[in-house]
């Protein structure tokens, strides 16, 4: 009988939560076998299922993907993600109903244990909704990401009203901000805090407000680096546009797969609509094509791969 | 000689895959989205990347696509994952008045956590609820579940032992060798270029198939004999050496085409070389994904990029921070092609201070981008 969805997602998810936790604390790769024995199942199923968590992605958000390294070497295997996927997810109904079979036949009294291990699932008997007034997705943290890239890149100090995780009232900041960045999707402005005197990464998401004064500041050769490899820098921009890119027929048939929506052109080539975020995002993905890869429209596109390649 | 068509990597995507990639997204995003968001971004409903005016809600495409949005919120609740539904009261008309909006406290375990002390890197969420255990709780949880879980024949043996693997991601449960692993009856024929590959890794098996060198335009049939796999950056690669050949080379996978076992007496090789070892690849940029001997290449970065770069902690920084708040790396370049495409990305901002040869090269590319958009100038 094929195995369910739900049961492939269960496994997948825990045993990247699992092989990532080994590799966190330096234990060998795991062989084929032992993972076999581990899932009770084949080999050849956890192959599978290795195949299938990487069988998605390529879109501006993906940076789980990138955050993710799967290594084989003869039948050991690694998974490391520094994104999703580092726990396993809650008990679902069947293992609840597994766990309260086992504590109920094993103890004499389980209702503590059990109310205790209720938050263990994720399981509610009817669907929720909950009902506000929300912004539209990410656009009130576009604009404060916005507001701290201008502050950085013209070296003015950044005013922004920060409510911190915890905090009953938000406080003004001043900052000077030299980095900004987007990591698992949210984004952190990195800067010299004139408040708390120190180095201070702050959520974008929980600035109340920002403004750019014209107060400048100079540059602090101590700020510090993004440590982890899974920060990426994407600074987003207010809404999306379709971009159409050409590909040259050099390299089209091996972007047909990937884009099977894309239009074939007479001469072999490619022309591939994205849905760009990002003009920056956008520039570079066109770019790494070297002149295999060529922005067709809207103009302001065009634009900025030019600029890009200006010379002073 | 050229390809005539793609080799399909993979077969329609599985509903697993569409649910991986769904979380993840919805994940990402702080703030509620729209199902014209996730149709956009989520492969697996048929309509990623397509502009949405032509793909208008109430059209047969975008209504299976709600359908089986539709579907997979109510199986993912069976499974423990509830997307909260947001009412995006600001909003005007039906196809926008919905968001969805998926926590990290909704889906995963919260951590259930032993009198000892966890270093935070052991809890990379931070969010997550904390659920005390004593030594007595885990005993009897430990006692309880095993019983259940070795249970020849009660049906719910097969939960118990998935609760166990969840209960002992952060608590220490007894391990018994009781498992075997389950036999490969019926083994199917390997269907896609990572599945075969996967088999020949794992068996040392040679491969007979098509590969397309990009660097110099051409596909030719080899026999290979592949030593690992690795995942990174969204691809795979495959280290492998040409059969006869101690050379070890990286092979893009999704460039193969055509690729089979090798069968009978020649299928079997001996293994890589001894020093052989596939996380010697790991955390390698594209260009240095060769076995080309690395060739120095001194290069110098403006702000801001240059504090990207050096956070991504590729090449040598020689001067973390220069006057202008840009900095000058070096790198061992074993491929001169990708690296210079990598380069290209930033413009004006990255510039070849040694050697020259690379320094024209990449100006040389930057001229003929360039020529492709002159004529808005």
């Amino acid at each position: 009988m094929p195995e369910s969805a739900e049961s492939q997602l269960n496994r997948i998810v825990q045993l990247v939560a699992d092989l990532s936790q080994a590799a966190r604390r330096g234990e060998p790769p795991a062989t084929l076998d032992a993972l076999g024995a581990r899932y009770h199942t084949k080999r050849s199923i956890i192959l599978r299922d290795i195949r299938i968590l990487t069988e998605s992605g390529n879109h501006a958000d993906d940076t789980w993907l990138a955050s993710l390294t799967v290594e084989q070497d003869g039948d050991r295997v690694t998974v490391q993600s520094l994104g999703p996927y580092r726990r396993p997810i809650r008990l679902t109904l069947d293992e609840l109903v597994a766990l309260k079979a086992a504590v109920a036949t094993a103890i004499a009294e389980p209702a503590p244990l059990l109310a205790k291990l209720a938050a263990l699932s994720g399981v509610t008997h009817h669907g929720h909704s909950v009902i506000g007034a929300f912004p539209d997705a990410g656009s009130g943290e576009a604009g404060v990401v916005g507001d701290a890239e201008r502050a950085m890149q013209r070296r003015r100090v950044l005013r922004m009203t920060y409510l911190g995780e915890g905090a009953d009232h938000p406080s003004e900041r001043a900052v000077e901000v030299h980095d900004v960045v987007s990591a698992i999707g949210r984004h952190y402005i990195v800067g010299w805090c004139r408040l708390a005197g120190d180095w201070r990464r702050f959520r974008a998401d929980r600035v109340v407000g920002s403004e750019v004064l014209d107060e400048p500041f100079t540059w602090r050769p101590d700020a510090p680096l993004i440590e982890d490899r899974s920060d990426l820098f994407q600074p987003p921009d207010d809404g999306t546009d379709a971009v159409r890119v050409r590909f040259s027929p050099r390299i089209a048939r091996w972007l047909a797969e990937r884009y099977p929506r894309a239009e074939p052109q007479p001469d072999g080539g490619l022309v591939v609509t994205f849905t760009a975020a990002s003009v920056d995002w956008l520039v570079r993905q066109v770019l790494q094509y070297g002149e295999e890869a060529e922005v067709l429209e809207p103009a302001r596109y065009r634009n900025a791969i030019r600029s890009r390649l200006a010379r002073d | 000689m050229a390809p005539t068509r793609p080799n399909p990597r993979f077969s329609p995507m599985s509903k697993a895959a569409r649910w991986l990639d769904l979380i993840a997204f919805l994940l990402q995003h702080r703030f509620p989205v729209t199902r014209g968001q996730i149709f956009q971004s989520v492969e697996g409903y048929g309509l990623k990347g397509r502009d949405p005016d032509d793909v208008p809600a109430g059209s047969t495409e975008h209504e299976s696509a709600r359908r089986k949005f539709e579907r997979d919120k109510v199986e993912l609740r069976a499974v423990g994952l509830e997307i909260d539904t947001i009412s995006l009261a600001d909003r005007a008309g039906d196809e926008a008045s919905d968001g969805y909006r998926l926590r990290t406290q909704g889906i995963y375990l919260p951590y259930l956590e032993l009198d000892e002390h966890v270093s935070a890197s052991e809890r990379p969420y931070a969010a997550l609820e904390r659920i005390p255990i004593s030594r007595d709780e885990l005993e009897l949880l430990d006692g309880a579940t095993r019983r259940l879980a070795e249970h020849p024949s009660v049906p719910l043996r097969v939960p118990a032992r998935s609760v166990r693997r969840k209960l002992g991601f952060d608590l220490p449960l007894t391990v018994r060798q009781i498992e075997r692993v389950l036999g490969e009856s019926g083994r199917d024929e390997p269907n896609d270029a990572l599945e075969v590959l996967q088999q020949a890794v794992a068996r040392r098996i040679r491969v007979t198939c098509r590969y397309y060198s990009i660097g110099r335009d051409v596909e030719e049939r080899r026999t290979l004999e592949p030593y690992g796999l690795f995942f990174t950056w969204g691809h795979w690669y495959c280290v492998a050496s040409d059969a006869g050949s101690p050379q070890l080379k990286v092979f893009r996978v999704d460039r193969f085409a055509e690729p089979k076992l090798v069968k009978g007496k020649d299928a079997e090789h001996d293994g890589p070389p001894p020093d052989f070892a596939i996380s010697h690849y790991r955390g390698r940029s594209a260009w240095e994904l060769s076995e080309a001997a690395p060739e120095r290449v001194v290069v110098r970065f403006g702000f801001p990029d240059a504090r990207w770069v050096v956070a991504q902690g590729v090449g040598d920084v020689r001067e973390p921070y220069t006057d202008d708040g840009g900095a000058v790396i070096v790198f061992g370049v074993r491929d001169r092609d990708s690296f210079l495409r990598w380069l290209l990305t930033f413009g004006d901002r990255a510039v070849v201070e040694e050697p020259a040869a690379v320094a024209d090269q990449l100006a040389a590319l930057r001229d003929r981008v360039a020529a492709l958009y002159a004529d808005d100038a």
